[in-house]
């Protein structure tokens, strides 16, 4: 049996801190149990791609960057012109669908389930945290729960997305993971955090 | 309640402090009738003066109008005076102002331009103009703005008379000086003085600058401020949050760090890490030495005679695919991979679109449409983003997409004479024979249902293996290697040793390929094609590229058993007078055991032309000169008979 290693592994262990009023006023942890598949259509084939995928999808995919179409307990997010993510939860078997599904003449599916770590903040102090690190508005009546945004954190591309009115999961390139963690429990120091323990880790 | 005294009327004159604000002058308000508590009145120059101690200083400019819509419509912005700010010079067909964008920065006026530029949209849209119906007042009503309008008086340059630095650009510290100083050097025209200072440049764009600027500018050169004109307004065009503009690019949060996915494992195990751009990798192991220069060599002693284990996540993968992966990869690289058969794996070399080598990586065809590319560690971040731009501005015709893998797999390379045992022991029930998996060859595989990637191929010039894994089983795979070929007496080894390696066998890497090299400085322009066209075909063969005398590369033997030769090592001809910049240089140097002495690649005037020559190696930092010989780059099995047992 192989045992799954999360790139926030060795940090996750590490507990919370008292903000300097004794309070913590943020949750941080890692959210785990999903998966991610990439598809992408080739030029002018992006019709083909969306009649290829509705069946397997049961839904149409989003028209939009930031929009987030939420379906049978996946999300489906456009990330690009002709590129959308899913994220699914573990067991679920769409990516493999989808690669039987889409002819390779019209569009790429692509498995990166591995190449992201989700790291969630909660509280309401976490746009004051968020003010600090991306360059976005997130103010309710701009950033809406549930919309998504591909932006810069700490040097590195990420794409937030608000899960709630006080809840955002931030999908951080693997390798970069830990030193973004890092990044957040530094600036969260004021306000204090409290890590939340992650769930059994997973094995093939 | 905070006792905050407001003084209107006021200028800040200068800000006092050297590490942190400690205070600030104040030019005396012309209505103020008493001074701050903790400051008296002085006089200083022409101006009353006054210093208020203080932790903060915040600055407002008013309000600029968001143009940036219609400047990049071609329309130029039109400067308004009683706002002291541009606005939209005009509209595009069916484009229509209302409020803040206009200029018009109250509730009242924005709710009627709002219903105005409505019933214009209407109407342009087809419909008929609707009649206008009257709206309740707006709540700002009885305030201040609504009674008086926006008032804003222009500051753009306060009363000279004092040394102390005036900045216009706080992002990009231009000063008033600064400006001055262009003027004085003939840049007159906007664009000239924003390249000539930086002024604008910074991550706000000017939005915080540009108007005062302007209008300094307009005042040197005795014109109005339309007169000076501006620059194309850029984004954000939005608010950014100061924190983020401020960001905690501090202490060891100056920038991000990049961790393999068996970085732990590393440093649970006596790895001595090393910075690789980003990436912290392992360097050596302390099972092989106490110190560099004792570990290296015996970990190189390790792979040349046994099996080592090292971990090269850090390269960088693409995935490629599409009906025209191929064609694509017959571009991009001077080989071509149209004809590479599914399952096989080829080195390949890219250029530069002006024909300097970019990056080297071998890429594996996986079925008719999809390849598996590697790059270097150094390049990886730039190759992709080449391959991006090629496909969404020259080639957008090519069905191809491609997407980075470096962080979604694992990858390790089992290197060594018993290599192909150690992987039978870690990877039971798989063939791996020579048939099965010749060199050059890829295999794809499970191991309790998780895929692996395997693709014979060698960069320490040993029978290898490269090893892939979802990054997530990387420390599993790696572990369970290392205990099952336990036996063979297996053991990992570093960067150091790695880089080492392929030192011996010839292998050029990001020393060599520091894009100012050809593909004949490098002695691999026999791989360019013949017959397809790829990215800089025509501009390597220009006049400079195929100058004769260019430094090329040669291999270096050190002549002298007690001196050593250094990286960064300068080369002279025997006969020359050591002084500038000599013949060539030393980029990659290692102690070789099997040679048992120094080996070194360098570049070298002339190259190959002077194999068995004895020339001069210089090291001016120690004031070291060693007597070295000029000789092929390929130190160790020239026929490449050990990489194919």
């Amino acid at each position: 049996m192989f045992e799954r290693h999360s790139a926030l592994a060795g940090a996750l262990t590490l507990g919370g801190r008292d903000g300097t009023d004794g309070q913590r006023r943020l949750r941080i942890g890692e959210a785990r149990g999903w998966g991610l598949v990439q598809i992408a259509a080739f030029t002018t084939a992006l019709t083909e791609l969306e009649s290829a995928v509705r069946p397997v999808l049961n839904a149409e995919l989003p028209k939009r960057i930031g929009e987030v179409v939420n379906v049978e307990g996946r999300r489906l997010l456009k990330t690009g012109s002709e590129q959308y993510w899913i994220i699914m939860t573990d067991g679920d078997d769409v990516a493999r669908r989808l690669l039987d599904a889409v002819n390779p003449a019209i569009g790429a599916v692509t498995l990166l389930s591995h190449s992201r770590t989700c790291i969630f903040i909660e509280g309401a102090a976490v746009r004051g945290l968020l003010a600090a690190a991306i360059p976005l508005d997130f103010h309710p009546d701009v950033f809406d729960v549930g919309q998504f945004a591909l932006t810069g954190l700490h040097h590195t591309p990420v794409l937030i997305h608000r899960s709630g009115h006080n809840r955002f999961e931030i999908f951080v390139m693997r390798t970069f993971a830990r030193s973004v963690w890092e990044w957040f429990t530094d600036a969260a120091l004021s306000m204090g955090y409290e890590v939340v323990a992650p769930p059994a880790v997973g094995s093939a | 309640m905070q006792a905050i005294q407001l003084i209107s009327g006021a200028t800040v004159l200068d800000v006092v402090g050297g590490t942190a604000v400690k205070g600030i002058v104040l030019t005396a308000p012309a209505s103020s009738s008493k001074s701050p508590s903790n400051a008296g009145p002085s006089d200083e120059g022409a101006l009353r003066t006054r210093r208020l101690d203080c932790d903060l200083v915040c600055m407002s400019g008013g309000w600029s109008p968001a143009v940036h819509l219609t400047s990049h419509g071609g329309i130029k912005p039109r400067y308004r005076e009683d706002i002291a700010a541009f606005v939209p010079g005009g509209y595009a067909a069916g484009q229509f102002g209302a409020g803040a964008l206009t200029g018009s920065f109250t509730l009242t006026a924005a709710i009627d331009e709002g219903i105005e530029a409505g019933r214009s949209a209407a109407f342009h849209s087809g419909h008929d103009r609707p009649a206008r119906k009257p709206i309740p007042p707006a709540p700002e009503v009885a305030s201040a703005l609504a009674a008086d309008g926006y008032g804003i008086e222009a500051i753009w340059q306060l009363p000279d008379g004092r040394s102390a630095k005036a900045f216009v650009d706080f992002q990009n510290d231009v000063t008033v000086k600064d400006l001055n100083i262009a003027h004085q050097e003939g840049y007159r025209s906007v664009e000239h003085l924003k390249r000539y200072t930086t002024l604008g440049m910074g991550t706000d764009q000017g939005k915080t600058s540009n108007i005062n600027a302007l209008a300094i500018m307009a005042g040197l050169r005795g014109v109005e401020i339309p007169a000076a004109g501006t620059t194309t307004f850029r984004p954000p065009f939005t608010p950014v949050a100061i924190g983020a503009l401020a960001g905690r690019s501090l202490g060891k949060h100056f920038r991000p760090i990049r961790r393999s996915p068996i970085h732990d494992w590393h440093l649970v195990h006596g790895a001595e890490m090393i910075e690789a751009g980003l990436w912290m990798r392992a360097w050596w192991y302390r099972w092989a030495g106490a110190t560099v220069e004792s570990a290296y060599v015996e970990e190189m002693r390790l792979v040349r005679n046994g099996v080592g284990l090292s971990d090269v996540s850090t390269l960088g993968k693409i995935d490629v695919q599409g009906p025209d992966a191929a064609e694509f990869l017959d571009r991009i690289y001077v080989n071509g991979f149209s004809k590479l058969p599914v399952g096989k794996a080829r080195y390949g070399v890219m250029l530069t679109d002006d024909g300097a080598v970019l990056d080297d990586g071998t890429t594996t065809r996986l079925s008719q449409t999809r390849y598996f590319t590697t790059t270097t560690t150094a390049q990886a971040g730039e190759v992709m983003s080449w391959l991006e731009f090629l496909l969404q501005t020259a080639w957008t015709d090519l069905k191809v997409h491609v997407t980075s893998l470096t962080d979604e797999w694992a990858g390790m390379v089992v290197a060594g004479p018993k290599a192909r045992a150690a992987l039978e022991l870690a990877l039971p029930g798989h063939d791996l024979s020579d048939a099965k998996l010749p060199y050059m060859g890829s295999l794809e595989i499970e191991v309790y249902g998780v895929p692996l990637r395997l693709i014979r191929l060698s960069f320490s010039g040993e029978l290898a293996y490269e090893v892939y894994i979802p990054a997530d089983y990387g420390v599993t795979l790696w572990e369970q290697i290392l205990a099952c070929a336990a036996p063979l007496g297996i053991q990992p080894y570093g960067l150091e040793a790695l880089a080492s390696l392929r030192i011996e066998k010839g292998h050029v890497a990001g020393l060599e390929l520091d894009h100012r090299n050809t593909l004949d400085d490098l002695g691999l322009s026999k791989m360019a094609s013949k017959v397809t066209a790829f990215v800089g075909r025509e501009l390597r063969q220009r006049s400079l590229f195929q100058a004769p005398e260019r430094w090329s590369l040669v291999g270096i033997e050190c002549l002298e058993p007690d001196m050593k030769l250094r990286g960064g090592s300068i080369l002279f001809a025997a006969t020359d007078r050591i002084a500038g910049h000599g013949r060539g240089y030393i980029t990659s140097v290692t102690w070789s055991n099997e040679l048992e002495k120094f080996i070194a690649l360098g570049l070298y005037q002339g190259g190959l032309k002077h194999a068995g020559e004895e020339i001069v190696c210089v090291y001016p930092l120690k004031g070291e000169q060693v007597k070295v010989r000029v000789v092929t780059p390929v130190f160790i099995d020239p026929n490449g008979e050990r990489l194919r047992v």
